[in-house]
């Protein structure tokens, strides 16, 4: 039995992740020239929930910073305060904080001290940049990120000391006297925090200070004063009005009067809410004021309880079952068939009935399994935006078709393979600016992310503009790297095919985000055991395109069922070109013992399946050698394998044989047919490896 | 070392099956179910011993062939081989033999240690867990060969296969 409050804590990470991964993604798909509402809401909302979530489930270090962002964002979503490019970048630091928080939060450790200074200083920069941006010009992302320069005429700080100062033997006073060297120093001590004398450890500090300093230091410098006793956020520093500004009431009655900050902050807090206002004044009665929050809190709840969670085991099992159903039922119409021979049209009618109800709830419950690819997709803005900066490109980032929807489980396993196509195409594809411009390109590189469904199965394409691949280049390191015989010049395609090879990489400098070689096999692996393919189009200068070409699901796959010798096979339909039937003496010999055939002026190599899957011949056989052959592709290899009858076409639950038996090459996996009997099904790129090498076939 | 189990333990309860004319015996409570011979579907290169696997209500489950693995030739003709459903170390595997006969009760005391078989037989000492006499051995004393499952279907040659997998 689970411990019951370990499941309420995974929901917790799991929908905090959701929440920061919302945040994150609404922040990058922002035009702050025209920032919708709703985006600001949805930010909001999510800071809001986290906040609610980590208090309840017992996170105060999570509860306090996501309150104190959303008590930023507050004013934002109010509309009193612009979105800034600055603002949106503190922001997205704020997102990562949030998960390195979750992250240690998973594994009962406190944060690390140095995501606990990143945090203070973070929200200092926060409240700078929200009040800096009150009326101007937003500063330019780069400045915001190197140094934030000193918006005003100085800062506001607050300083709690730690509790371990004196024990520590931190010299206060020379805090003040650092910061005096800044500029001129207002000072008033906050004694609330010291307890009366019953409770008062003299060991302990409890003093706190709001401080505003005139200065055109910037706030690095400032921030750097108090660099040993940040704790947590014990430091806050914010930009004082400028000089050309009209200050807030408070801060003028801080700075000429000598009120404490304390107070003022003490009064701004008792502010009443315009509900309270309202129904004080008489102008509105308190229910009409209720059943207005009411109604605030029902859109809220709504906005956010469209959808309901369920463990992915049991759609699992849902899915496994459904699957079933398809089997039994096809067991049925072949049952039916008999009977409607012997003159029974009823059976045959209900099962049409049957065969029909079973095909909508097949697609209805992989529905449910499937998400739209714009979770994969979502991670890629921040991540070229990040590569980009790194490299010192400029990058164009383009996104088509997010609504396109795939199996959950292929979403899990693209996000390594896209990841590094992404990263390959940023640091290999794209140009620098300076080799863009010489080349009469537009000096922005783009990357365009696609995805689509075509045919039965799903596109995901990374396409970018920039220098494309080198097939002689390719070809040169290929004979080195002895995987090709000197002397043979395969297509372009075959040899873009070979960038997927262990080992093999074209990259002429070995840089921090890609090109060590390693990578691009682990890619076509991946996306292998998707029971996908990989197809490269290139062309040299003008950029190249990785298609990734999946299958709509994992559970199902459209098959062409063969018989081979006495046994029975499947073909994935989507790796079939065509099938033909050829005479004995259109078949070819090439040194003895390989065959080729020769279709349409190319040569296409044979392989017998009864030979290779050791099936042994039945009477199958013509004695004129005419042959059955099914013309497939894989990686820009084609072969015609040679079969002794096409059974027919069919939809195929897929069975792991591996969870049950050994890896067999040649073999991808196993279903059951209509009669109940389990048929294999054949692993094509598997065949064409297992009867060629890996070097790549000669045509 | 297979285990000698001593006196003082209760009946345990196995089912018999037939090979070759000898008589085997595994714990009733592996014992998933017993199938009539299925529809084997052949898996490409595969030793003689594991056959293939079948369809049993759905799940796809491989087969062992017990004649192959302990080298008893191939079954005789017209014979009905039936197949032994066995659930080992969370694993679901077939095992194909000649004929299934009883279910016996076989008191601790009634199983002896196996004897020193050396290099003679193709079945290796270290998958018989003991041997022990039919209680209906009054008449005939027909000897029971007891098989240690685990041993069996965690033995080197299969764990080669499943290493094959990674």
């Amino acid at each position: 039995m689970p411990d019951p409050m370990e499941q309420f804590r995974n929901a917790f990470f799991e929908e905090a992740v959701e929440l920061t991964d919302r945040m994150e993604a609404t922040l990058l798909a922002m035009d702050l020239q025209a920032v919708e509402p709703e985006d600001l809401h949805t930010l909001f909302r999510a800071a809001h929930s986290l906040k609610g979530n980590a208090g309840t489930f017992g996170f105060p270090a999570i509860a306090s910073f996501t309150h104190q962002l959303e008590s930023f964002l507050e004013p934002v979503r109010q509309g009193q305060r612009p979105l800034t490019p600055g603002l949106v970048e503190l922001l997205l630091q704020a997102v990562d904080l949030i998960r390195s928080h979750l992250h240690a939060a998973r594994h009962d450790e406190s944060l690390s001290a140095r995501d606990q200074a990143a945090q203070a200083l973070l929200l200092g920069r926060l409240e700078a940049e929200a009040d800096g941006a009150l009326e101007l010009p937003a500063p330019p992302r780069e400045a915001v990120q190197a140094a934030l320069p000193a918006s005003g005429a100085g800062f506001r700080i607050r300083f709690e000391a730690p509790g371990d100062a004196f024990r520590r033997g931190v010299n206060l006073e020379r805090l003040f006297r650092d910061l005096g060297r800044l500029g001129p120093v207002q000072a008033w001590p906050d004694l609330e925090r010291i307890p009366d004398l019953d409770h008062l450890d003299p060991e302990d500090c409890h003093l706190a200070w709001d401080l505003h300093l005139v200065t055109g230091a910037p706030r690095a410098d400032v921030a750097e004063v108090f660099e040993f006793v940040v704790e947590g956020d014990n430091l806050q520093i914010s930009p004082l009005t400028p000089e050309d500004q009209v200050p807030p009431l408070g801060e003028i009655l801080e700075h000429d009067e000598g009120i404490p900050p304390a107070d003022v902050r003490d009064a701004l807090a008792h502010q009443k809410h315009l509900g309270e206002i309202l129904v004080e004044t008489g102008k509105a009665r308190p229910e009409a004021v209720a059943r207005a929050l009411d109604q605030q809190q029902k859109r809220r709840n709504q906005a956010e309880a469209a959808t309901i969670r369920v463990a992915t085991e049991k759609v699992d099992r849902l899915v496994n079952l459904v699957g079933e159903l398809v089997i039994t039922q096809a067991m049925l119409a072949q049952a039916a068939q008999t009977s409607r021979e012997a003159g029974d049209e009823r059976l045959a009618s209900a099962l049409l009935q049957l065969d029909r109800q079973t095909r909508e709830l097949q697609e209805r419950v992989m529905g449910i399994r499937m998400v739209p690819v714009e979770m994969v997709f979502s991670r890629f803005p921040r991540m070229v935006h990040e590569l980009g900066k790194q490299m010192g490109k400029e990058l164009d980032l383009v996104l088509e078709g997010q609504a396109t929807e795939l199996d959950k489980t292929f979403i899990e396993m693209l996000v390594d393979p896209m990841t590094h196509l992404v990263r390959n195409a940023v640091d290999h594809g794209i140009e620098t600016r300076e080799e863009r411009i010489a080349a009469g390109k537009a000096p922005k590189g783009t990357i365009a992310l696609r995805a689509f469904s075509r045919g039965g199965n799903i596109h995901i394409e990374v396409k970018d503009d920039g220098r494309g691949l080198d097939p002689e280049r390719i070809l040169r390191k290929a004979v080195e790297r002895g995987l090709l015989q000197p002397g043979i010049r395969p297509s372009d395609e075959e040899l873009f095919g070979l960038i997927f090879e262990p080992g093999f990489s074209t990259a002429e400098r070995i840089s921090d985000v890609s090109g060590r070689g390693v990578g691009m096999d682990v890619v076509r692996q991946n996306i292998r055991s998707l029971g996908g393919r990989i197809e490269i189009a290139s062309r040299l200068g003008g950029g190249s395109t990785f298609s990734l070409i999946l299958p709509l699901t994992l559970a199902i796959l459209d098959g062409l069922i063969v018989r081979v010798g006495p046994e029975t096979f499947v073909f994935p339909l989507a790796s079939v070109l065509e099938s033909f039937q050829c005479r004995g003496d259109e078949i070819h010999t090439v040194k003895g013992d390989r065959e080729v055939i020769s279709l349409r002026g190319d040569f296409i190599p044979v392989v017998r399946l009864q030979r290779v899957l050791e099936t042994g011949s039945a009477e199958g056989s013509a004695p004129d050698g005419r042959a059955l052959m099914v013309l497939v592709e894989s990686e820009g290899r084609r072969a015609a394998m040679a079969v002794d009858e096409l059974l027919g076409q069919q939809q195929v639950v897929i069975k792991s044989l591996e969870a049950h038996y050994r890896r067999v090459e040649g073999i991808s996996g196993a279903t059951i047919l209509g009669d109940g009997r389990v048929a294999l099904i054949l692993d094509v790129p598997g065949l064409l490896r297992f009867d060629h090498g890996l070097a790549p076939a000669t045509p | 070392m297979p285990t000698l189990q001593s006196g003082s333990q209760p009946a345990s309860q196995v089912l018999c099956f037939a090979l070759a004319g000898e008589s085997y015996g595994i714990p009733i409570l592996k014992v998933r179910e017993i199938q009539a011979e299925a529809a084997i579907t052949r898996i490409p290169k595969s030793p003689p011993y594991m056959p293939g696997v079948i369809n049993l209500r759905g799940a796809i489950v491989p087969i062992l062939d017990l004649r192959q693995r302990f080298g008893l030739g191939t079954p005789p003709e017209g014979g009905r081989p039936v197949i032994v459903i066995v659930e080992v170390q969370g694993r679901t595997l077939g095992m194909r033999v000649d004929a299934v006969s009883d279910v016996l009760d076989l008191e601790a005391s009634a199983i002896k240690a196996p004897p020193e078989l050396g290099a003679q037989g193709q079945l290796g000492r270290e998958f018989i867990s003991g041997l022990a006499t039919q209680s209906s051995a009054q008449e005939g004393g027909a000897m029971l060969i007891l098989l240690d499952l685990d041993r069996l279907l965690s033995d080197g040659d299969l764990l080669a296969l499943e290493a094959a997998a990674t």
